[in-house]
């Protein structure tokens, strides 16, 4: 554009689109929300072998100051008022992550008390399945969230739809 | 000029709700609490918001693929699990397991053992805020998760027991993993007591707390640690030995006081105790078969490398997958030492290929009904601190 | 001291109680009739010879074929003889109501709710009787044979504003 030989290195052209989706994509703070077997993987990830922090990930303990739920096993009945809660809760933009068959499917267990997948509740962005799902696949469903949030707008930004 | 009593503050009972989503919860157990100021009158501990129904599920499932259900009930002790409700398959089919894979079952046994107390003591150390430990343990933890992997493909939903053995033959590298583990895991459980045994803040916080006297311990029903710390000698291991525990040399560690600091030191002789139980052994472990199908022919599934090159190997594993094994008509009780305490498996069968009912005895359920005699009368801080020390697991409690 | 034993004090001990006695893959099972329940546990709690001073589980077992329809089932353990024995209720549809064991042991508090709140069976004097797994407001008893697997309420259904979050 000509701009950046007027002056100098110090400046950097983008869209507004891409820097803000940019440090979206590098700081998403999940939630402290674990339910199940695959919570104990989601800690494994924020442990030192895997280390969550190197994608900008930090655990908040309050809904509030997160953009990210993983919801991380299976929702029963009673609990799927509070998991609507915790989302609601959170400020937008906002991602939901359901990790592992259960939370995805209802999985193994097709029974009375199961809600069969999280998406009946609230919208989710990106599934990930195994039961449990490995650590490396809980990386690489982030991976596959940065991209989708990288390719975000901020113009129009509406809060997601559930589909039923 | 202000007088003393101007400075007292008068306090009025309120109730605060703790859960059921709360990172000090360690799932999602809810407490209410009355408070009066800061000192708890009454804690009333609500489960129920992870029931999965597994009792009524494994009506529906062969026994085998039952078993699959009851390592997602205590998820970080699958292994544990398992352990327990094949033994109750075996005792309602009267099938024995051959020696070999006794002693294999028992050291997985044992690793989901240790690798709970690590994943218990990562989370009670961070309530208390103590997060190096976290690192640490789970440091460890991921070496244990290796080597269950190597041998039965999960890292935490092993499934892996069949009724009368194993579903295959561990390999070579299984036992070599495991003798470089117990090298090294010595100085790593005095890695962590260096940390929090001697230091004066977690004295603080863990000394005289929750205190429950044998007495009570026992009228609520609880096995583990938590009654151990309490000073009862009561361990299912030795008590009614299963699975050839028989065969090793260990010891019952027990507190005296039975408050928090008690069960925390309790659990640390623990995973000592069972690692001597698996060097033990991978020492001793026999050579032979890995299932007794030779013995049990109409119960056990053949060994894979017969049922693929023999012609009767075959047509009992097309029968073991489409029927499944008929155990007889009858009822059947197991318990076994779980990292928590005493878990059960009461199975009714009917003579058809689905257990009638099986009922799980659950040693958290129990654990943590004796919450609010612990927690009356100390500080709602100390509530997490308490809640910790009793190790429990919301995928067992509510099943 | 060995189970066997235990048996026959039992069994001389309270003779008008018993309805039968059976041993099943190496436990003992003793049926008993169910007025005499709380004596009879009171007995067994007491006793200098048996002392089974934990309630180690308590469950019921379904039979819709059956007259008597459900079975309660309490696992009693001795600590000090390190025995332990099933001690099995029966009773019929129309007279659900169970004496309580909650003065005895303080484990049957959790126990005799998630009894309710699986069978519906209904213990007289129970502190504090409700749903202890299941939401409050929740329809049927899930642990009966009659019950579907898979009867759940529609997403749709279920109240996202849930009452009483501090009662």
């Amino acid at each position: 554009m000509g701009i950046e030989e007027h002056l100098g290195d110090n400046i950097i052209t983008a869209s507004l689109d891409k820097i803000v989706s940019w440090g979206r994509k590098w700081s998403i703070w999940p939630a402290t929300f674990g339910l199940a077997c695959c919570a104990i993987e989601m800690m494994t990830v924020a442990s030192s072998r895997y280390d969550f922090d190197r994608l900008g990930l930090i655990f908040r303990s309050s809904p509030r100051q997160s953009d990210l739920i993983i919801v991380s096993g299976r929702v029963s009945y009673k609990m799927a008022p509070m998991v609507k809660r915790i989302y609601d809760q959170m400020p937008n933009p906002k991602w939901v992550i359901a990790m592992g068959d259960c939370a995805s499917s209802g999985g193994l267990f097709n029974v009375y008390s199961v809600v069969q997948g999280v998406d009946r509740i609230i919208p989710v962005d990106v599934y990930i399945p195994g039961c449990p799902p490995r650590p490396e696949a809980l990386i690489y469903g982030i991976v596959k969230l940065q991209e989708k949030i990288e390719k975000g707008t901020i113009k129009n930004e509406e809060p997601p739809k559930l589909i039923r | 000029m202000f007088e003393y009593k101007d400075f007292l503050i008068e306090t009025d009972k309120f109730s605060l709700n703790i859960g059921p989503s709360h990172p000090a919860t360690h799932g999602v157990l809810r407490v209410l609490v009355q408070l009066d100021g800061e000192t708890v009158v009454n804690a009333e501990p609500i489960i129920g918001y992870l029931h999965t129904s597994m009792e009524k599920y494994a009506e529906f499932k062969t026994y085998h693929q039952a078993e699959t259900i009851t390592d997602r009930m205590d998820y970080v002790a699958g292994a544990s699990n398992n352990l327990g409700y094949i033994l109750a398959v075996e005792k309602l089919c009267g099938v024995k397991a051959p020696k070999r894979a006794e002693y294999i079952r028992v050291i997985l046994a044992e690793f989901t053992r240790i690798s709970s107390h690590l994943v218990w003591l990562a989370t009670h150390a961070v309530d208390l805020g103590a997060l190096t430990e976290f690192l640490y343990c789970f440091r460890e933890r991921e070496l244990i998760l290796d080597i269950i992997e190597t041998v039965t493909g999960a890292r935490m939903t092993p499934s892996f027991y069949r009724v009368g053995g194993l579903a295959m033959d561990a390999h070579k590298d299984f036992f070599d993993k495991t003798r470089s583990f117990i090298k090294i895991f010595p100085d790593k459980i005095s890695e962590y007591e260096a940390l929090l045994t001697k230091n004066k803040i977690w004295l603080e916080r863990t000394k005289n707390l929750g205190i429950i006297s044998a007495e009570d311990a026992i009228g609520f029903a609880l096995t583990g640690p938590s009654l151990r710390g309490s000073g009862v000698k009561y361990d299912v291991r030795r008590a009614n030995p299963y699975s050839s525990y028989e065969d090793f040399d260990f010891e019952i560690p027990t507190g005296e006081t039975g408050d928090v600091y008690d069960r925390y030191l309790v659990r640390m002789e623990e995973m000592r105790q069972s690692l001597k139980i698996i060097s033990q052994a991978v020492e001793n472990v026999p050579e032979g078969e890995y299932l007794s199908y030779d013995e049990y022919p109409h119960y056990v599934i053949p060994p894979k490398k017969r049922a693929l090159t023999t012609m009767e190997g075959m047509i009992s594993l097309f029968k073991y997958g489409m029927e499944g094994i008929k155990p007889p008509k009858g009822e059947a009780y197991v318990s076994i030492e779980n990292p928590r305490g005493e878990l059960g498996f009461y199975l009714v069968s009917d003579g058809s290929a689905f257990p009638y009912r099986m009922r799980v005895r659950p040693p958290s359920f129990c654990n943590i009904s004796a919450l609010n005699k612990m927690v009356k009368g100390h500080m709602v801080a100390d509530l997490i601190a308490i809640m910790g020390s009793v190790d429990i697991l919301l995928g067992e409690v509510d099943r | 001291m060995d189970l066997m034993f235990a048996l026959t004090v039992i069994k001389e001990a309270k003779p008008k109680s018993i309805v039968s006695t059976d041993t099943v893959n190496g436990d003992a099972h003793i049926q008993i009739k169910k007025e005499d329940l709380i004596e009879f546990a009171s007995f067994l709690k007491s006793d200098t010879r048996l002392e089974f001073d934990m309630l180690s589980d308590l469950f019921a077992v379904d039979y819709p074929k059956k007259a008597e329809r459900v079975e309660v089932i309490y696992n009693l353990y001795s600590m000090k003889n390190n025995f332990r024995i099933f001690v099995k209720v029966s009773s019929k549809v129309e007279e659900t109501e169970y004496p309580s064991l909650t003065p005895l042991y303080d484990s049957a508090d959790w126990f005799e709710r998630e009894v309710y709140d699986m069978f519906g069976l209904k213990f007289k004097n129970h502190p504090d009787l409700k749903r202890i797994l299941n939401p409050d407001d929740w329809d049927g008893h899930p642990l009966l044979k009659d019950y579907p697997l898979r009867k759940r309420p529609e997403p749709e259904e279920i109240k996202m504003d849930a009452p009483g979050y501090i009662e």
